[in-house]
């Protein structure tokens, strides 16, 4: 039985709709924490606009990255947008790639929506793209997201002492990594299971 | 930690965007004493055009950070702040406010946009030291600024030109640790 | 007060020129195996004109890049140019910075060229742009340069597994990383 690539229950990946998506996301920025959580840059609220003028950016590095809303799967229509999920970096020579993923709404989170999305994106990256591994960064001050990608089977690699400052301290960058045998091996048990 | 950067107690700081708000900034610039006030450049109303071709080109630039102020009661936009990081090695920043209409002047909005900004400067850029500039004739703007915890540091003598005649420019700064003093943090 | 903040003992970090300097790069990536040990990328053989674009983008007056500190490295005896390093900050809040460093020419391997180079670099970001942190790369098979970034002072914060593929073996790539506190508990009280 196959998969769909880009579905599951609950979720799918889709190309972001701008003249939709662009306020939606626009709203999510401007929650320092949601910022702060997904990387180290200063947490910059953006505009539609702005917005927009992104996603036109990410179209022009189609062969570069690849990026995905996520949105809920609806029996009609759309779906609500609940995020997105992103394979950037893509090193097309070594096989490698660099994992982001982020839910906005605070209430939306929790629900299993990121689980579904990733096991999406890492039989996509995997199966589809034929990439050997992934990357993930995520800090200290954000255990949830280390626990997620733990268990999705990624493995601490490197710890960057002291990368990042934010309120006043500083904390480590966590760079994990998933290589492709060891999805194999957990996609083929999951089948089983 | 994740407490929300960008919103005070009587406003949040918001992004601002080019469209939308030219035509509100255009209508401020035709206050000449709102003009007079927010910086020494000779006061000229300006289209929305104009105003959107600025707020665009400011938005791309990766060491300044501007914002619409709107009250939170209503989300009424009111005005804008920005922080520059004008020495990144140095972590220095420079912050300029403006509120655009008389009725929102002296009711504690910039005072808290100003409080707002400056935690972001201090505990998402790092800055070391935040500083201003201000005509020392603008008094209602000092004390505000003094209410947000800046220290008035020197004066620029005979800066401007304007009524025939020259007026001073005040500097004011904070300092990180002073911040974190005042906050107690 | 330091006076020649670029200036080691047997190197010199000078600003790169475009003009005079695109030749001699040029032909350093004629050694594949010097490209091996620098980049990801597919090794290419670079043209002089190539390399003279790149420097202008990179190091170029009329568009500076705050965030970006290239340099070439000569050699303090004779002025010869030997390799280059940068250092890059992504985001000044950040207080940290990556660098990059290359020696071109063989003869210059293994002296102590890169170390010093280094060193140099270090004192610049320390204590010219006022970092808490410095991180490196490098690869697994890399040894010599390895041994010289653990000289310096720089401690292994992990690998990423299998990152590289040359021919049909897979390498790890080294991350390292020194701290502002751990630099100057190394620096010899006369710097």
């Amino acid at each position: 039985m196959t998969k769909t690539l880009f579905e599951t229950e609950r979720v799918r990946l889709a190309p972001p709709d701008p003249e939709h998506d662009a306020e939606v996301e626009s709203v999510w920025t401007h929650d320092s924490g949601y910022l702060r959580l997904l990387d180290a840059a200063p947490a910059r609220p953006l505009s539609p606009g702005q917005i927009k003028k992104k996603y036109e950016a990410l179209e022009k590095e189609r062969d570069k990255q690849f990026y995905f809303a996520v949105r809920t799967r609806e029996p009609e229509g759309a779906g609500r947008l609940l995020g997105f999920v992103q394979l950037q970096w893509v090193d097309w020579l070594h096989g490698n790639a660099e994992l982001r993923l982020g839910i906005g709404a605070p209430a939306d989170r929790g629900q299993g929506y990121g689980t579904e999305a990733v096991g999406l994106i890492l039989r996509y990256a995997f199966d589809e793209l034929g990439l050997h591994r992934l990357g993930a960064v995520t800090y200290d001050y954000n255990p949830g997201a280390a626990r997620f990608l733990e268990r999705h089977g990624f493995r601490l690699e490197v710890r960057m002492r002291q990368a990042v400052q934010r309120d006043f301290r500083r904390w480590d960058g966590l760079h994990y990594g998933l290589l492709r045998p060891e999805w194999e091996q957990r996609a083929a048990g999951d089948a089983r299971s | 930690m994740l407490s929300d950067l960008l919103r005070g107690r009587l406003v949040r700081l918001a992004a601002q965007d080019a469209e939308r708000d030219a035509a509100t900034l255009a209508r401020w610039s035709w206050d000449s004493e709102f003009q007079r006030l927010i910086d020494s450049d000779a006061a000229r109303p300006q289209t929305a055009k104009f105003y959107a071709a600025d707020v665009a080109r400011r938005a791309e630039r990766e060491n300044g950070f501007p914002f619409n102020i709107h009250t939170l009661d209503g989300d009424r936009l009111i005005g804008f702040t920005s922080i520059w990081v004008i020495n990144g090695a140095s972590g220095e920043g420079r912050v300029g406010i403006g509120i655009g209409e008389r009725a929102n002047w002296g009711r504690g909005y910039g005072t808290d946009a100003l409080q707002v900004l400056l935690g972001y400067a201090f505990a998402e850029l790092n800055l070391a030291r935040v500083s201003l500039e201000t005509f020392a004739e603008n008094t209602r703007a000092i004390r505000s600024y003094q209410k947000a915890g800046f220290t008035l540091e020197g004066v620029q003598r005979e800066w401007a030109r304007r009524d025939g005649r020259r007026g001073d420019v005040v500097v004011m700064s904070i300092l990180q640790e002073e911040y974190r003093h005042d906050e107690n943090i | 007060m330091n006076d020649a903040l670029l200036q080691g003992a047997l190197v010199r970090l000078a600003a790169p020129n475009p003009e005079t300097d695109a030749e001699t790069i040029a032909a350093w990536s004629r050694d594949s195996e010097f490209q091996h040990l620098l980049e990801t990328g597919v090794p290419r053989l670079r043209t002089a004109g190539a390399v003279k674009a790149d420097i202008v983008e990179i190091a170029g007056d009329d568009k500076p890049r705050e965030q970006v500190f290239p340099f070439v490295i000569r050699a303090l005896a004779d002025d010869q140019l030997i390799g280059f390093t940068d250092l890059e900050v992504n985001h000044w809040s950040q207080r940290n910075a990556w660098i990059g460093i290359g020696i071109g020419p063989r003869a210059f391997w293994s002296k102590g060229y890169g170390t010093d180079a280094m060193r140099v670099l270090m004192r610049f970001a320390f204590t010219e742009l006022n970092l808490e942190r410095l991180t490196l790369n490098v690869f697994a098979y890399n040894e010599r340069a390895l041994r010289s970034y653990l000289k310096t002072g720089f401690q292994v914060e992990g690998r990423q597994r299998e990152r590289l593929r040359r021919g049909s073996r897979r390498y790890d790539m080294i991350f390292m990383g020194i701290l502002r506190d751990e630099w100057h508990g190394r620096r010899p009280l006369t710097c």
